[in-house]
């Protein structure tokens, strides 16, 4: 099984979009220097556990994790540089190149995620696998009759009706042996981008990323009748990811999920871990801020 | 990286670039309102809603009111955490048998922010018997219940009682206030703890 995680940095840089929720300006941490204190634990965290850890990200990206902070990935590769053309309030589009590109069973895991222990074991082996199930398909109620009433060309596979039968995924890590089915759902996410470009500019592009990265995908299972492997057995709401307090008896997977990312305790745990299990790592981010190359 | 705002502070020098702050961190926006308030309301519906969620926004207000506006001069916080984190680490039992002191640098504004539900700061520190707490945010509880302990006057309570005491101490204090039996408090008590702990570091771990 390959690890790999995705890191486009336009979606980065996205200064137009500074502490907007549907945008992953700083990738939604309130400084950067967060954010990459955030990134070096997870991807430390997660090759202690599986060392075949590659990165996938762009000329930028390449830069900082390889150059400036020495991330160990077994490998890096800048297959990103391919979004160039596309819109930085795309930020899901750098995930979905990611796995499209796949050629062999693979796992991809946020850069805000941190594991404790060897967890994903159990799901490993399966077709798909995820980290748990939400069943907030109400969001998409909005965005799923815009894009189909004034979209010049939307793919059969956004075809549903909204109701509960879609169980919709949390992609904190995805993946499978099935790396076709990942290739045909990244196609048709791809097909919606690129046949409505001019449509973008009037939208909630926030909540587009999600109808193109989590509906489409769960819709996909769902006409497919594949029941994707979940890490996590209860819904979003019955779940804590973020539960450090239990590190490492009953918690052994933390993910930075939406709020998470703006609440200071969280934060500063994750950035205390870093100093106290890598200090190196942490000193190559603090040196690379004080020498004013990040 | 003393209060929240500090570690702000404390991350943004590190930021040659222009950072924003953020003020209010849960309340953002009304998507994350939203999401804070539907998780309370999968919580308990039985209750009158409308009223819980202004207690929950009360409760928030104050907490980050306190958070931003007191300084809590701290000279390593991350030996703090370091301890904190191998607290947590314990099994229940450890814990029930470790030794805790109040973090000494809360006591001024423990006094301090002797706070009305309504959210206005007492002119008054003593005069009113109000609640000052830190409501960690896993806890399968509604604030008005966790209010019911009435913090600050127990944590006040606990400095002048000892330097350090055990969690048998605590349970005993805060049983006796509610008139409960200690064995239907510990283990919702130890949770309680374990958060003040780790996420506000109002308990310190006795070394």
């Amino acid at each position: 099984m390959k690890f790999i995680q995705s890191f486009w940095s336009k979606p980065f840089e996205d200064d137009d979009n500074r502490n907007n929720w549907n945008y992953r300006h700083h990738g939604g941490f309130p400084t950067s220097f967060i954010f990459y204190c955030v990134w070096c634990y997870s991807c430390l965290s997660i090759k202690k556990y599986y060392p075949s850890l590659h990165l996938i990200t762009d000329e930028v990206g390449l830069y900082i994790f390889q150059e400036l902070l020495g991330l160990p990935y077994e490998s890096f590769s800048r297959d990103l540089d391919a979004l160039d053309d596309y819109d930085k309030k795309l930020w899901a589009l750098g995930k979905l190149h990611a796995y499209r590109i796949q050629e062999e069973p693979f796992c991809h895991v946020d850069g805000d995620v941190f594991f404790f222990g060897p967890v994903l074991n159990a799901v490993l082996a399966e077709q798909v696998f995820c980290q748990s199930f939400d069943h907030n398909i109400d969001q998409y109620t909005e965005i799923h009759s815009y894009v189909h009433d004034h979209f010049n060309s939307v793919p059969i596979e956004f075809n549903a009706t909204l109701d509960d039968k879609i169980k919709l995924i949390n992609a904190g890590i995805i993946g499978g042996t099935d790396v076709e089915l990942f290739r045909f759902y990244t196609k048709k996410a791809f097909e919606l981008i690129d046949h409505n470009r001019d449509k973008i500019k009037d939208i909630n592009v926030g909540i587009l990323n999600l109808y193109y990265e989590q509906f489409l995908f769960s819709n996909i299972l769902t006409e497919k009748q594949i029941e994707p492997s979940s890490l996590f057995k209860s819904n979003d709401r019955g779940q804590n990811f973020a539960a450090f307090h239990d590190i490492p008896g009953k918690s052994r997977y933390i993910h930075l999920i939406s709020h998470f990312k703006k609440s200071t305790e969280f934060l500063e745990l994750a950035v205390a871990r870093l100093i106290s299990e890598y200090p190196e790592y942490y000193d190559r981010v603090k040196t690379a801020f004080d020498k004013g190359w990040l | 990286m003393n209060t929240r705002r500090y570690f702000m502070e404390w991350a943004e020098t590190a930021n040659i670039k222009g950072v924003q702050n953020i003020e209010m961190a849960r309340f953002l926006n009304i998507r994350e309102k939203k999401y804070v308030f539907e998780s309370l309301h999968s919580m308990n519906d039985s209750v009158d809603t409308q009223e819980y969620f202004q207690d929950f926004i009360s409760l928030e207000v104050q907490r980050y009111h306190i958070m931003e506006n007191s300084i809590i001069e701290v000279e390593n916080a991350c030996e703090e955490i370091s301890l904190a984190v191998e607290f947590c680490a314990k099994s229940p039992e450890e814990k029930q048998k470790t030794s805790f002191k109040i973090n000494a640098n809360l006591k001024d504004y423990l006094v301090k922010t002797d706070f009305l539900w309504t959210n206005q700061e007492n002119t008054a520190p003593f005069a009113q018997k109000t609640h000052y707490l830190f409501m960690p945010s896993y806890l399968k509880l509604a604030p008005k219940e966790l209010s019911l302990i009435g913090l600050n006057s127990m944590l006040l309570d606990l400095m002048d009682y000892s330097s350090e005491f055990s969690f048998h101490d605590i349970l005993n204090l805060v049983s006796d206030a509610l008139g409960e039996e200690p064995g239907n408090m510990r283990d919702i008590l130890l949770e309680y703890i374990t958060g003040q702990v780790l996420y506000y570091r109002t308990f310190l771990v006795a070394k």
